[in-house]
């Protein structure tokens, strides 16, 4: 009687704190079961309906879920954090399917939704999770159906061989992960991340801030760090990224590069706000951040430059994001957070409108090499204005919404580096800012080849941009503009949202 | 001499960096598979032997969960691996490259 009692309102408010999740839970048996009783002629249909149904429904509910961060379980949190990443997991979801629907999937749409709604939940209990079982636990949820998705071409080889080189460094990837997180238990003596406010049991954060750590303890968060690395694609776990976006349908590589990369972002503000709460190795851990931060972007942007398929230059530019975004997470405070939180909103837009428009240019033209794009911008003007838009906010110059996020980063970096006396921070703020003018460099050339080209290398033939396409992308498209302007709202929400977090 | 904390850590120590010696010198997609087991099981050792000295049940848990994992990921990577064997009769690791560049 007794357990009765304390158990069911607990159980009530995880529902109403975790509903877009459960939603998307209930759905995958639900499109499983449909897709036996549907028959064959009506399969595709119903489970296309169920999944995309699913998806919206999370995503409303996930809007008015409260994000007061009160712990019902040391395992997940409900906090900002959680809301603002799991919003752009599920929205990611969302155009993946959308574009998926577009041609690239034909067949098999039943297993591709479950691989889908399982790789969305795993994104939002790994911007949740508050403990490393659940943590693990989430991400390889993520990874697992994320291997799945990447090699979904089954007819065709480059898909296979991509997810091949994906599930094999994922899995050393998480090994290493995994081996770190045992020691960091082993260590702090508990897997709870972070103590919220008014709560007192004992978490990594709290052990971190008052013990002295060992110069192993500092092993075992780098160890971590490699399993995380590798999710957001960071260096020197990058290489897997280029090939594993060429291979996969371009849908899928959008969802690996948004929501997977966001996720991993999400854990790693939590865990290293954790490891970083006062103790004495706060500066080497920091050090570490931003030197993997410049490395990684200066790899990304240098390997872009001789790169002619759209999709590995997507995927370089995917890397260089990484480093960015890294930057943010380096100077380990509220500012940084809120940063990260508001470039992660507008990537989100800026990435999945240009592998939306990069998917329209391979379905028409079967091509993803760069000069499949020749003349778009006399051919299919609004399209070419369109990716025009996106590159540019890629490349972060107003008046688009790259802009702003990249100036919150960077100004967070020098702020740090003033207060710290640090020159550290100082030149990797620099080395950060000559990265965005190597950028220009591969961006433009898409600029080029649209707009710039002769005229009779035009290719003749129409270029169908209409319907949903032109929906989608001129959705994802304008708030890249309208933010590049008016960012002071998103700016307030952001810090909203990373409130707590440092 | 009874056996402390540090045995188990120095054992799973040593079988991680087996498994880690395993995934670098093998090419065979199915042993660099066998040799992540390896560094699974490294963690699942470090798990129980915590456990085992503090008292508390939950790292067990944690490495059931492990162990959970560990098939569901052996699992689909076979399958992956069988899709890409079946496309080229060969499933080493360093002869996949055709994406490139």
């Amino acid at each position: 009687m007794l357990l009765a009692q304390s158990w069911i309102p607990d159980l009530s408010a995880i529902f109403t704190q975790f509903a877009a999740e459960a939603v998307l839970c209930l759905a995958i048996p639900v499109i499983i079961l449909a897709d036996v009783f549907a028959g064959p002629a009506r399969r595709e249909k119903v489970a296309g309906l169920i999944g995309m149904g699913a998806l919206v429904l999370a995503f409303v509910l996930a809007l008015i879920q409260p994000a007061d961060g009160v712990m019902l379980t040391k395992l997940l949190r409900a906090d900002g954090l959680a809301k603002a990443f799991r919003l752009i997991a599920i929205a990611t979801g969302v155009i993946a399917a959308v574009g998926a629907m577009r041609g690239e999937i034909t067949k098999a749409r039943t297993e591709f939704y479950v691989c889908l709604l399982g790789a969305v939940v795993g994104a939002c209990l790994t911007a949740a999770a508050n403990d490393l079982a659940m943590l693990y636990l989430a991400i390889e949820t993520l990874s697992i159906a994320g291997y799945l998705l990447a090699g979904f071409r089954k007819d065709n080889a480059k898909s296979a061989e991509a997810a091949m080189k994906y599930v094999i460094f994922g899995a050393i990837a998480s090994a290493i992960m995994l081996y770190g997180m045992t020691l960091v238990y082993g260590f702090a003596g508990t897997s709870t991340i972070a103590t919220p406010e008014g709560m007192t049991y004992a978490s990594i954060a709290s052990e971190a801030a008052t013990a002295a750590m060992s110069p192993a303890f500092l092993i075992a968060v780098v160890l971590v760090f490699a399993g995380l690395a590798y999710k957001i694609a960071a260096a020197p776990f990058q290489f897997w990224c280029p090939d594993v976006y060429e291979g996969a349908p371009t849908s899928v590589a959008a969802f690996l590069a948004v929501a997977s990369k966001g996720a991993g972002f999400a854990v790693i503000l939590r865990f290293f706000s954790a490891v970083t709460s006062g103790g004495d190795m706060t500066e080497t851990l920091q050090a570490v951040l931003l030197i993997v931060a410049l490395v990684t972007m200066t790899i990304g942007n240098l390997a872009a430059l001789r790169q002619n398929n759209a999709k590995r230059l997507l995927a370089y530019s995917a890397i260089a994001h990484a480093g960015y975004l890294l930057v943010g997470v380096a100077v380990t405070n509220q500012a940084g957070a809120t940063a990260v939180v508001f470039y992660m909103m507008v990537y989100l837009f800026m990435t999945l409108g240009a592998f939306y428009m990069v998917g329209i240019v391979e379905r028409q033209t079967g091509r993803t090499d760069i000069d499949a794009y020749t003349g778009l911008g006399f051919r299919a003007p609004m399209f070419a204005a369109c990716l025009a838009i996106c590159l540019i906010s890629l490349t972060g110059l107003p008046p688009t919404a790259g802009f702003p996020g990249k100036f919150f980063l960077f100004q967070q970096v020098f702020a740090h580096a003033g207060e710290q006396q640090s020159s550290l921070f100082f030149w990797g703020g620099v080395i950060g800012l000559l990265n965005g003018v190597i950028s220009l460099g591969y961006y433009t050339r898409f600029l080029k080849v649209m707009y710039l080209c002769d005229r009779d290398q035009i290719p003749t033939g129409s270029f169908a941009f209409g319907g949903i396409d032109r929906g989608m992308v001129l959705m994802l498209t304008a708030p890249v503009l309208v933010l590049g302007i008016a960012f002071q709202g998103l700016r307030e929400l952001a810090d909203t949202l990373a409130k707590g977090i440092f | 001499m009874s056996i402390g904390p540090y045995h188990y850590l120095g054992l799973a120590a040593a079988l991680f960096a087996i498994g880690v010696i395993g995934v670098v010198t093998r090419r065979n997609a199915i042993g660099v598979l066998i040799g992540v087991e390896l560094m699974l099981n490294a963690a699942n050792i470090n798990l129980v032997a915590f456990s085992r000295f503090s008292g508390g049940l939950d790292a067990q848990i944690f490495a059931i969960f492990v162990i959970v994992i560990a098939a569901a990921e052996a699992a689909v990577a076979l399958a992956i691996i069988l899709q890409l064997f079946e496309k080229r009769s060969d499933v080493d690791v360093d002869r996949a490259r055709t994406l490139r560049g």
